[in-house]
């Protein structure tokens, strides 16, 4: 049978902000010893909550977690102890040189320091011709391959990323996805979180789909692809005088939705290509990107 | 045990790569000498202030000092816990490791070093243009009450930049404090053990060992060390339910 290493039932939270922000609500997830997990949600889906809640560095208000062996609500430290967190940006200190940031992290992370280990893993993610250098010297995706390595490079059998790609070039997410397959060898449990379904296929056995602090469903990467195979376009665009036409257009082919100065359209296929030709000459289109993200998972 | 190894282990490795670093990068030598002269501004015009009113400038040197030691643990660390605390991704790492506040304290400490010796630099040329009196027995036990409100200030600095939205001005307001400590008066019993402080400046100026400020304020001292510790606590917990000043 196998382990179940990260639970979470029904976990909900909300933020005491006014107003409340509803961040979780009612999570159930679970994470086997040794799989890859993905989070895939849009931005304020919950995902950078319910990892804080599994760190505890935050509080639920309901609902329950288990990670390896430690309850993160009271025993954090123990937590801690089995657990290396990655977030959306590069955390080491980038005066100081990789290896200098190396001893230094693992001392914080109290973790024996073994040079070889250390130097075998830098050695295996391409970074130790260049460890004697400050990180100033490195690029952003090159910072944040550093410190996913010196964190697979501890003893922590689960890893845990925030949006790892954020930020990232296209050769820095292809050198985040080359760094994490090669994770994915190591026997460790990861959980990911982040907004890009391409990444997150490239790299999940499972994903979890997030919107609105609920899990909308868990598959396997295969059935997910075959699922939602389709390709969704995101235009975000200014509201303009000629709002109207473009609205009812889109309103006619998917899901519509506002927040703040900004719009998002969410639609299938084809009739977005057509869509964003109609909006071209309006002058409203202000950045268009794929989304890739499911149209269950838009803002409400 | 473990956790005071990984805080001492941590802050020493924090302090010697940053002046590996700093010696790498020469032209953060200059930004050394800001900070002694950013104190002694202070100093001088309040000297100059002194002198243009007939004041006795001699008085000036121990508030400056108590000045010192309070701004360099409780503003700087208060400054740097809300640079840090601001930024939840930066944050995060630190706490979700086994020493969580620990780590960051020492962090703090170790990043300080600069701080701390530009400080006293400033004290001692403040000491070289006042040349003030020392009175060796109860100038040792009014440093011994001020060493030990290091750990409390430290503790309070790192509580309010984890809470409080307006740390980093509240941080400011302490680097204007010498006016407030000079404003003190230093000869109120009650004041020994609310501000222990008082307590230091009232024994500099005493040739003879006087006990009874020195164990009034260690009273306070020990008052200090258990509320600031509350603070800290309760300043974390608010953090975990999500009143932290990252909050959205």
């Amino acid at each position: 049978m196998t382990k179940i290493v990260i639970q979470a039932r029904k976990v909900s939270k909300t933020y005491p902000t006014k107003p409340p922000v509803k961040a979780l609500k009612g999570l159930s997830l679970q994470v086997a010893a040794g799989e890859t997990l993905g989070l895939l949600g849009p931005n304020g889906a919950g995902k950078t909550t319910f990892i804080r809640i599994l760190l505890g560095v935050l509080l639920p208000d309901q609902g329950r977690i288990r990670v390896g062996d430690a309850d993160p609500v009271r025993e954090p430290k123990k937590v801690a102890r089995q657990v290396r967190f990655v977030p959306e940006q590069p955390f080491l200190i980038p005066a100081w040189t990789l290896w200098e940031n190396a001893r230094y992290w693992f001392a914080v992370w109290e973790e024996p320091w073994d040079k070889a280990r250390v130097g075998e893993f830098l050695e295996r993610f391409h970074l130790s011709s260049r460890a004697d250098e400050p990180l100033t010297r490195y690029s952003r995706g090159m910072q944040q391959r550093a410190g996913l390595a010196l964190a697979l490079a501890t003893h922590a059998p689960i890893i845990v990323l925030d949006e790892p790609t954020l930020g990232l070039d296209v050769l820095g997410v292809q050198e985040t996805i080359n760094v994490l397959q090669e994770a994915k060898g190591l026997g460790k449990t990861i959980l990911f979180a982040s907004h890009d379904m391409p990444f997150v296929e490239s790299l999940a056995d499972h994903i979890a789909l997030i919107a609105q602090g609920r899990v909308l469903e868990v598959s396997d990467t295969e059935s997910f692809r075959k699922r939602h195979g389709q390709e969704y376009l995101v235009l975000r665009y200014r509201p303009h005088g000629k709002d109207e036409v473009v609205t009812r257009r889109i309103r006619a082919n998917g899901h519509f939705s506002e927040e703040q100065l900004w719009r998002e359209v969410i639609d299938r296929g084809d009739t977005l290509v057509e869509l964003k030709r109609e909006l071209q000459p309006l002058s409203m289109v202000v950045q268009d990107y794929l989304q890739h993200l499911p149209p269950e998972t838009a803002p409400q | 045990m473990r956790s005071l190894t990984t805080v001492s282990l941590s802050g020493v490795l924090y302090f010697y790569y940053s002046l590996r670093a700093m010696l790498r990068q020469a032209q953060y030598g200059i930004q050394v000498l800001f900070l002694p002269a950013l104190g002694l501004t202070i100093f001088l015009a309040v000297f100059a202030a002194m002198k243009m009113v007939h004041g006795e400038v001699q008085a000036l040197f121990y508030p400056f000092l108590v000045y010192n030691l309070l701004n360099f643990p409780l503003g700087m660390v208060m400054q740097m816990s809300y640079g840090i605390f601001i930024n939840p991704a930066q944050s995060n790492v630190f706490l979700a490791t086994p020493s969580a506040l620990n780590t960051l304290l020492a962090r703090f400490l170790g990043e300080s070093w600069v701080g701390l010796v530009g400080n006293f630099a400033g004290v001692i040329v403040a000491a070289l243009i006042v040349r003030p009196i020392f009175y060796s027995l109860s100038g040792s036990l009014a440093i011994l009450i001020l060493l030990a409100l290091l750990v409390p200030s430290v503790w309070l600095g790192l509580a309010a930049g984890l809470r409080l939205a307006f740390a980093h001005q509240l941080s400011q307001f302490v680097f204007l404090g010498l006016f407030a400590i000079l404003a003190i008066p230093t000869d109120l019993p009650w004041l020994w053990v609310a501000v222990p402080f008082t307590a230091s400046l009232y024994l500099f100026k005493q040739a003879h060992i006087l006990w009874q400020p020195f164990l009034y304020g260690m009273a306070g001292v020990a008052l200090w060390w258990g509320f600031s510790r509350w603070m800290l606590s309760i300043a974390y917990n608010h953090y975990r339910f999500g009143k932290g000043v990252d909050r959205r």
